[in-house]
């Protein structure tokens, strides 16, 4: 009786166990490290709230975040309108659009450093192809790694040509599960296509599309092989992001408190959009 | 009057599909193109589309650059690791979590969910400084552990567990079937597709994965293989695409061919998941 | 009494299975409550009612698939809490059947067979046998998903008759098949129980199933027994109203007593008659003497071939009367009567009055 009492414990102890070590631990950790300076090889030494207040009175911080959320913002429209509108098309199953479905989906087997590597030869300013097709259609030519007022577009437009076959395949498959009798039972009902639209597909496709928009908000956050391979966080900080900020003040500069500070930061910010989202838009989704 | 618009709208359709294949089809050519030409020829503008001399010594160049091998064999490794150790704690997890009901569960749950949201980007730092203070660092150890299980694997595995009929457990236990034999003959096989697409998803994403080996690991006779590529863009004079090209389609030819014999298995894990 | 009936050294027939004082709740729901019920070995009995009323759950609390808060089970004289569904040599056929999906129809059967680690030449002759039984044959090597419902049912059967168990349980396994199936598989579920002896617990809610197979019915409402018998007896004589309209179709007519009627008991306050216990006048003076009368309007007349079956409309009340002449009764206003010798009352509380 005993044994069958603690055997599920038992099951879930290693996941658990990892879970909490390299999870849960490190976030704690983290938050303990961000009332301290240290450079990783001397003493730790505590200093309260410092961090947070150099953090937000540097303008570097100001500026990181600013970019995060613009890449936020920019990120999450494109890929869900672009992927929803990609599903639309390519919805039916012909071979055509299995073909496409495929191709639009390889970026994402591949390693997004190779994928950082190919479009900065594409958007190379003097030799790379997107350069050369814009010449040739008579449009002129963009710095499109080393303007700053352009840089942090250009990545956004890596990682969504990176993601858009996976959300574009979940839209597929969502927009396969919605029963054909719905919409012949409107077509009966004399309704139009907008208001088809409205009233049958998106709530019946909004569990995926909560779902896609969710994970592209926690990815965008991620973002960090584009940054580093591309831009390394410029021109001009255009590109610095709160992940390789982090990134930057820990492995680059040693300055693991002040980093903590701004994972702490960053997960207040993950966290706080995350429940906005789960409080507004999570109200509106339909469940079967 | 309908003809024409019916001509229209194929048109249109046409153009989009040209427009979507040369997004997703124009840079792998141009990688491919660029791997087999020479600096000078890189280095052109305008560009060139075809190459009259194919230049095949990139790959060589691009493979010395650094110890490939070993590098492929650690990518191995620790992808084939990753993958058993998050078997061997997610199956037993989602079985848990599915069929007992045990005090906390839900929030235990809950937690395990919630790490989902935890990304490495974040942690790092503190799991850096924890495994250099245990003498981690630059071991296989360091990059297998923190991804030793998944999350999003428990959580899918569980709905598939809960899908399987109560009746039938009910019958397996009249069947007097002991509770692990019910696991293993009845719960595992009916998973086996849900598992493969787990397995699957962890190789690629292992497999590619940057972030962790970069920050983990400085050796090379433990670092993997998209490092390696991201070494390949130091070169002496200037951006050697040439040779970064042709290192990239290196790694990535391996892969692509996995997809293409995997993809009827993909699009069934997606169909599997937006039914979810 | 079926041949198989064993008689204990005192007389009677033995009991097989003895619910007593069984309490099962669903969190606030009281499914049953202090239920007492006693199942003869080598017996066919059913649980009957409408859903809801505890059936499923007292075959599943026999199984040990459900707890009870308080009570006593026991098979054979045995206190069965502490004994696992396993060990309780019991086979169980599930209305969805519960196949395991990734064995197929031999290695579904096998599967208990092994786990009571019976040796490999028993299982394959026992197999073999019941695959001819039931009419397997051609199938034993395919998989759940690739059988028709009609076949699914037999493998469930087939797996619970490999096990040679005392008791049978069977949980609606008819109601998921076509009419033309089910009316096959009940004639070859009264053929098995003659021929295994052993003692069948059957749930339905189709009381025509119920009282074909039968040897015992037990009529339940909301976790309570309304009666408890064989099915003669419960078609002809119900302990009350429930019962009286749960059993036939169409059911008993029970209709309010009234002043007009001659030689009722005093305290009866429903009469009741079956359909074909009735019949049709067109005026007073073809009712006989003696005999209840009831004027209505003849609204409906279902023509099915050996009866023909008509419903009358008396102020508010329906009656179903059920004539085997073709006689055919034109639409309008018409008397339902019933003899007295036909008649039931029930008082007010719908309980059945014994006869003055």
């Amino acid at each position: 009786m005993k044994l069958a009492k603690a055997r599920p414990y038992l099951m879930i102890a290693p996941a658990m166990a990892v879970i909490g070590v390299f999870s849960l631990y490190p976030v704690a950790y983290m938050l303990y490290l961000s009332f301290f300076k240290w450079n990783m090889m001397g003493p730790k030494i505590f200093i309260g709230l410092k961090n947070y207040g150099d953090m937000l009175s540097s303008t570097d911080f100001r500026q990181v975040l600013g970019n995060s959320l613009e890449y936020m913002l920019l990120s999450v429209v494109a890929a869900v309108s672009l992927s929803f509108l990609l599903a639309l098309f390519l919805r039916k199953n012909t071979a055509v659009n299995r073909f496409l479905q495929a191709s639009v989906f390889a970026p994402y087997v591949i390693s997004f450093v190779s994928i950082a590597f190919i479009w900065s030869w594409f958007m190379d300013s003097d030799y790379g192809l997107l350069n050369y097709v814009l010449k040739l259609i008579g449009l002129p030519a963009v710095d499109w790694l080393n303007d700053p007022h352009v840089a942090l577009k250009s990545l956004v437009i890596v990682s969504v040509w990176k993601g858009l076959g996976f959300d574009t395949l979940l839209f597929v498959s969502a927009f396969h599960t919605i029963p054909a009798y719905l919409y012949e039972a409107a077509r009966l009902d004399k309704a139009r296509p907008f208001a088809v639209f409205r009233k049958i597909t998106l709530p019946m496709l909004s569990p995926t599309l909560f779902f896609i928009i969710l994970t592209n908000i926690i990815a965008s956050f991620k973002t960090f092989e584009t940054i580093s391979i591309m831009t390394q966080g410029g021109p001009l900080n255009s590109t610095d992001t709160l992940a390789y900020y982090i990134y930057q003040y820990g492995f680059k500069f040693f300055k693991i408190g002040y980093a903590s500070a701004v994972g702490v930061a960053l997960m207040l910010l993950v966290g706080i959009f995350t429940i906005l989202y789960f409080l507004t838009l999570g109200r509106r989704v339909h469940y079967r | 009057m309908k003809t024409s618009g019916k001509a229209f709208s194929a048109i249109g359709r046409a153009l989009v599909i040209l427009a979507i294949a040369a997004i997703y089809i124009v840079p792998f050519y141009w990688m491919l193109l660029t791997s087999i030409k020479s600096q000078g020829d890189v280095l052109v503008f305008p560009p060139t589309f075809w190459v009259a001399q194919p230049r095949w010594e990139n790959f060589g160049e691009a493979l010395s650059a650094f110890p490939f091998l070993r590098y492929l064999l650690n990518s191995v490794i620790v992808s084939v690791a990753i993958i058993l150790c998050q078997c061997l704690t997610v199956i037993p997890a989602a079985y848990a979590f599915a069929r007992f009901s045990f005090k906390g569960q839900k929030a235990l749950f809950a937690i395990a969910l919630a790490s989902m949201m935890i990304p490495a980007q974040l942690v790092f730092l503190p799991v850096f400084l924890m495994e250099s203070r245990l003498g981690m660092i630059n071991s296989y150890a360091s990059l297998i552990l923190p991804s030793a299980t998944s999350a999003f694997g428990i959580f899918m595995l569980r709905q598939t567990f809960k899908q399987v009929p109560e009746e039938v457990i009910e019958a397996a236990r009249l069947d007097k079937t002991s509770e692990f034999k019910i696991m293993i003959k009845i719960m595992l096989p009916i998973a086996k597709p849900t598992i493969a697409t787990l397995a699957l998803f962890t190789f690629i994403s292992t497999w590619n994965d940057y972030f962790w080996p970069l920050v983990l690991t400085t050796d090379d006779r433990v670092r993997t293989l998209p490092l390696g590529v991201a070494s390949l863009k130091m070169a002496e004079n200037g951006i050697a695409y040439h040779t970064m090209m042709a290192g990239n389609l290196i790694i990535i030819i391996p892969i692509l061919i996995v997809f293409l014999f995997a993809q009827r298995q993909v699009v069934k894990a997606f169909t599997y998941m937006g039914k979810k | 009494m079926p041949d198989s009936c064993r008689h204990s050294m005192t007389g009677g027939a033995m009991r097989k299975i003895e619910l007593r004082g069984i309490h099962k709740s669903y969190g606030a729901e009281k499914v049953l409550e202090g239920l007492d019920l006693e199942i003869e070995e080598g017996s066919f009995t059913v649980l009957l009612g409408p859903s809801g009323c505890g059936k499923s759950t007292i075959l599943r609390i026999i199984a040990g698939l459900e707890s009870f808060s308080s009570g006593k089970l026991s098979i054979d004289g045995k206190d069965m809490r502490d004994v696992e569904p396993g060990d309780r040599d019991i086979a169980m056929v599930f209305q969805n059947y519960a196949l395991y999906p990734t064995m197929n129809v031999y290695e579904n059967i096998e599967f208990g067979l092994k786990n009571r680690q019976v040796p490999k030449d028993e299982r394959s002759r026992r197999i073999r046998e019941i695959a001819d039984l039931v009419g397997l044959g051609d199938y034993l090597k395919k998989k759940p998903q690739f059988l028709s419902g009609g076949q699914r049912q037999r493998v469930a059967l087939a797996r619970a008759i490999a096990r040679k168990p005392q008791i049978f349980l069977m949980d609606e396994p008819l109601s998921n098949l076509d009419a033309k199936l089910r009316a096959q598989i009940r004639t070859d579920l009264i053929e098995l129980h003659r021929h295994l002896g052993s003692t069948f617990v059957y749930v339905t809610h189709d009381q025509v199933e119920a009282m074909s197979m039968g040897t015992r019915i037990v009529l339940l409402e909301e976790g309570k027994i309304r009666q408890s018998a064989g099915p003669e007896e419960l078609y002809a004589s119900p302990a009350n109203i429930f019962s009286a309209r749960f059993i036939g179709t169409p059911p008993m007519n029970i209709v309010a007593s009234s002043e007009a009627m001659p030689n009722i008991p005093k305290d009866a306050r429903f009469v009741g008659f079956r359909p074909e216990r009735a019949g049709i006048a067109l005026d007073p003076g073809d009712v006989p003497a003696g005999a209840i009368s009831l004027p209505g309007e003849l609204s409906a007349r279902e023509m099915l071939g050996a009866e023909i079956l008509y419903r009358i409309e008396c102020g508010g009340q329906s009656v179903s009367v059920r004539l085997y002449d073709n006689k055919r009764i034109p639409y309008g206003r018409v008397l339902a009567y019933a003899r007295r010798e036909n008649l039931l009352f029930f008082s007010g509380d719908g309980e059945r009055l014994a006869e003055a």
